[in-house]
């Protein structure tokens, strides 16, 4: 026989696990690399370097379909410190800071370790849907670049 | 004898079907244009734009045809976002003149949405257009 405290302790448990997930708060993109690195090295956490411009199409696409799946924000905000380096204006500090890492196309998304980013950072070129940047985000927190 | 050729088959079309390396993704060249080409680039685009007929599906992107008018400026313009856009064909179509139609098809692996957020501006006059209708 069922005792009435753990009869209720069952059916909160069901209805837990039938109530439908919150979704995933949107990514909190850090926009100054100092203070990334910083939390980056208290944390532990590989640094997720976003490099993004007003005039690329790619780089909408990538907040329209992969940054938005709950998946990619869930795999974001556990392992990883989210920097979004703004390159919209040509010839700005993130521009130049963007070009010492050896990019040359946008999108792109690098995963430095937590004591910096360098140009062997990896990387991922190009627009890429939430199952392919999951993939990589994976492969790559487990082993990122730094100095 | 017969065991070996279809063996030897059956590891030439293994080999003849494998992937040249992986897709290369839609991107924009960041070091592609000069600034002259930039500026040239903003001055097309309206023109461009007041010029497009249609703007028409395929499976792999988008077919936009042109008044046969704007057919130099159309090169113009190609060459400078061939530059930056890649890796994606666009595929120029003109009809006999005088009365021909001047289209591009533009298209790439996996690259539909990309091409019709990157190539938005050259539509927004002819969807202003449709809605008036």
């Amino acid at each position: 026989m069922i005792r009435a405290p753990a009869l209720v302790g069952l059916v909160a448990a069901l209805v837990g696990a039938a109530a439908p997930r919150p979704a995933p708060a949107p990514i909190r993109w850090r926009s100054d690399e100092g203070a990334a690195l910083a939390e980056a090295r208290r944390s532990g956490r590989p640094i997720l370097v976003d490099a993004w411009a007003d005039w690329c199409a790619g780089c909408k696409l990538l907040d329209r379909n992969t940054w938005s799946d709950p998946r990619v924000r869930d795999e974001v905000q556990a392992h990883f410190v989210p920097l979004r380096l703004d390159v919209s204006s040509e010839g700005s500090a993130a521009e130049v800071r963007v070009r010492a890492l050896d990019v040359s196309a946008l999108p792109v998304v690098l995963v430095c370790s937590s004591r910096g980013c360098d140009a062997a950072a990896p990387r991922s070129v190009g627009y890429v849907g939430a199952t392919e940047m999951l993939a990589f985000l994976h492969e790559s927190r487990t082993r990122p670049s730094g100095f | 004898m017969k065991l070996a050729l279809t063996t030897l088959c059956l590891v030439l079309s293994a080999f003849l079907s494998e992937p040249a390396g992986p897709e290369v993704r839609a991107h924009c060249n960041l070091d592609a244009l000069t600034s002259a080409e930039k500026a040239r680039d903003k001055q097309l685009v309206p023109l461009l734009a007041s010029a497009l007929q249609e703007r028409s599906e395929l499976p792999d992107g988008y077919a936009y045809r042109f008044d046969p008018r704007v057919t130099k400026e159309l090169g113009e313009w190609l060459a400078i976002v061939s530059k930056c856009c890649q890796p994606l064909s666009y595929d120029v179509s003109l009809q006999p003149q005088p009365g021909g139609s001047l289209s591009v098809r533009i298209t790439g692996h996996e690259a539909k949405e990309f091409i019709a957020l990157e190539f938005a501006p050259l539509t927004q006059k002819l969807a202003a257009k449709d809605a008036r209708r």
